[in-house]
């Protein structure tokens, strides 16, 4: 793997020339992960760790990369090139604590989905249990409700009825901003969600205590 | 996997199962929104890669991960700092544009774009466009993640380092030294409560009432916003805050908001004017301790951070 370590040694090298935060060192320790990553000489865990092998192998890539940009400082170049020093900390550490910690989580935790699952609703492998009202419900109703008369009366400019009311709600009920646009006339659609984005930090506190 | 642009510098993160167990959370609270799924996962890798970096961030406080916001709308925030939101953006695969929702295209230091695999065990930092003035962001416009290193070290954004001559030094008050801007409206001292076990003499501790005035430009002369600090018990330090007109005789309008926000920008105490002369708010804290006061009336906002 000599050709990478050409890559990776300097990057090494300088990286540990600058302070940690200094962009220099921050630039560096960036490239030195990227091209580690393309390079395919990462070692992948045991196959007999079986359906659990996609999991392990990215729970000791996830802490290997961490790892190396926190403590790149440890790497010594007279003992070896960045490669084998990656792998070394993948095989007697790094998988081996991703196995060791997946397997005492214990099983509630549900699995990772993918953008399969997610499309497939309801998912059975997510349990959505209904509370009496979910939290959308609620908010749809405190926002047709009104009941400070803030909602409706905070709106654009010189168009009533261009209401954070009527926005949120339409935003709740799934329509798109040039739909939203075309219901209010036409008003343009940035003039309508820098209102919105901007009234909608102010009326968080307020949900934030109603829904507590 | 392949990405439409040639950059050699990316990020690969691996999505392990606390990325996905953060994001159902959300999508769960969310009764299903799919979009709020993605947007955790783009806004848990940026932060992983900010952290590998050895930048401090606050993914937990962050938009992307509030429900209300992802009901709301459709964000991918991740707060870095007082005021400093960094906007993640989810790009799947066989795309070619980073859509960026028209209601996060404000106030925001940048927008990062993260590819996800189908899988969603991977999600690839691709780069960042510092501005949005379309919904939908060519890729081949992404400026690279050197690039935005750059960025987050400008003067304007200034992420890595704290700007410490502007935080003001409450403690160092107690002992007369006073920050450019402020000026002593009062000394005094107080008497400590007394414990048994402490001393048999009654001890006092100093107090002190600095005034510095702000402008907003929406109001006119400006408002004075004045500190009142002394230690209680158990180290702790007393705060006493007030916003009042800074021409003595006059009532605020309606309307005028302060907020102290602590040092993961979230917003633990708020006050709003309704045609009372001052706004006060009083809380403790401990030395070392970091808060931001927020006055704003109409548009304008002005800051203050203080360290206890």
């Amino acid at each position: 793997m000599l050709e990478f370590d050409e890559q990776l040694r300097p990057l090494a090298l300088t990286a540990q020339k600058h302070p940690p935060l200094s962009k220099e060192r921050q630039k560096a320790l960036n490239q030195l992960i990227s091209v580690l990553q393309q390079s395919g000489g990462l070692c992948s865990p045991n196959r007999t760790y079986g359906a659990q092998y996609p999991e392990v192998k990215d729970e000791g890539r996830s802490r290997l990369f961490k790892y190396i940009c926190e403590n790149i400082d440890k790497y010594n170049a007279d003992k070896g090139e960045v490669l084998q020093w990656a792998n070394f900390l993948l095989k007697m550490r790094f998988y081996i604590e991703a196995y060791r910690d997946l397997n005492t989580e214990g099983q509630s935790r549900p699995p990772r989905l993918s953008l399969d699952d997610l499309d497939n609703l309801p998912n059975p492998q997510i349990r959505i249990e209904p509370p009496e009202e979910s939290m959308s419900q609620e908010l749809r109703r405190l926002l047709e409700e009104d009941p400070e008369n803030v909602f409706k009366t905070a709106h654009v400019q010189s168009h009533p009825k261009a209401s954070f009311q009527f926005i949120a709600l339409q935003k709740i009920n799934g329509y798109a901003w040039d739909e939203i646009s075309q219901q209010l006339h036409n008003i343009p659609v940035p003039t309508l969600s820098s209102f919105y984005q901007r009234s909608l930090k102010k009326f968080i506190p307020f949900f934030r205590d109603y829904l507590s | 996997m392949t990405y439409p642009i040639s950059n050699s510098m990316i990020f690969t993160v691996p999505l392990i199962r606390q990325a996905h167990n953060l994001a159902q959370k959300v999508y769960q609270t969310t009764n299903g929104i799919k979009q709020a799924y993605l947007n955790v996962l783009a806004a848990y890798a940026t932060d992983y890669y900010l952290s590998c970096l050895g930048f401090t961030t606050h993914f937990e406080n962050s938009e992307s991960q509030d429900p209300i916001y992802q009901i709301l709308s459709n964000t991918g925030a991740l707060t870095i700092g007082a005021g400093k939101v960094l906007e993640c953006r989810p790009v799947l695969p066989e795309t070619e544009a980073c859509h960026i929702p028209p209601e996060v295209q404000k106030d925001r230091l940048g927008y990062v774009a993260v590819a996800l695999n189908a899988e969603l065990t991977e999600a690839t930092i691709l780069g960042f466009y510092p501005q949005a003035h379309q919904d939908n962001m060519p890729l081949s416009q992404l400026e690279s993640l050197e690039a935005l290193i750059e960025h987050l070290h400008s003067p304007q954004v200034d992420f890595a380092s704290k700007a410490k001559s502007s935080v003001v030094r409450l403690s160092h008050w107690l002992e007369n030294t006073i920050d450019e801007g402020w000026e002593i409206m009062n000394n005094w001292v107080v008497p400590t409560p007394q414990f048994a076990f402490r001393s048999r003499t009654s001890q006092v501790n100093p107090a002190i009432e600095c005034r510095k005035t702000l402008q907003l430009e929406s109001l006119d002369p400006g408002v004075d916003l004045i500190i009142g600090i002394h230690p209680i018990q158990d180290g702790e330090i007393e705060i006493n805050v007030e916003v009042s007109p800074a021409n003595g005789s006059s009532v605020l309008p309606d309307n005028v908001t302060v907020e102290v926000l602590d040092e993961t920008d979230k917003v633990v105490m708020e006050a709003i004017t309704q045609t009372t002369h001052k706004l006060a708010l009083d809380f403790s804290g401990e030395p070392g301790e970091q808060f931001t006061i927020k006055v704003a009336y109409g548009e304008a906002e002005v800051t203050e951070v203080f360290v206890i």
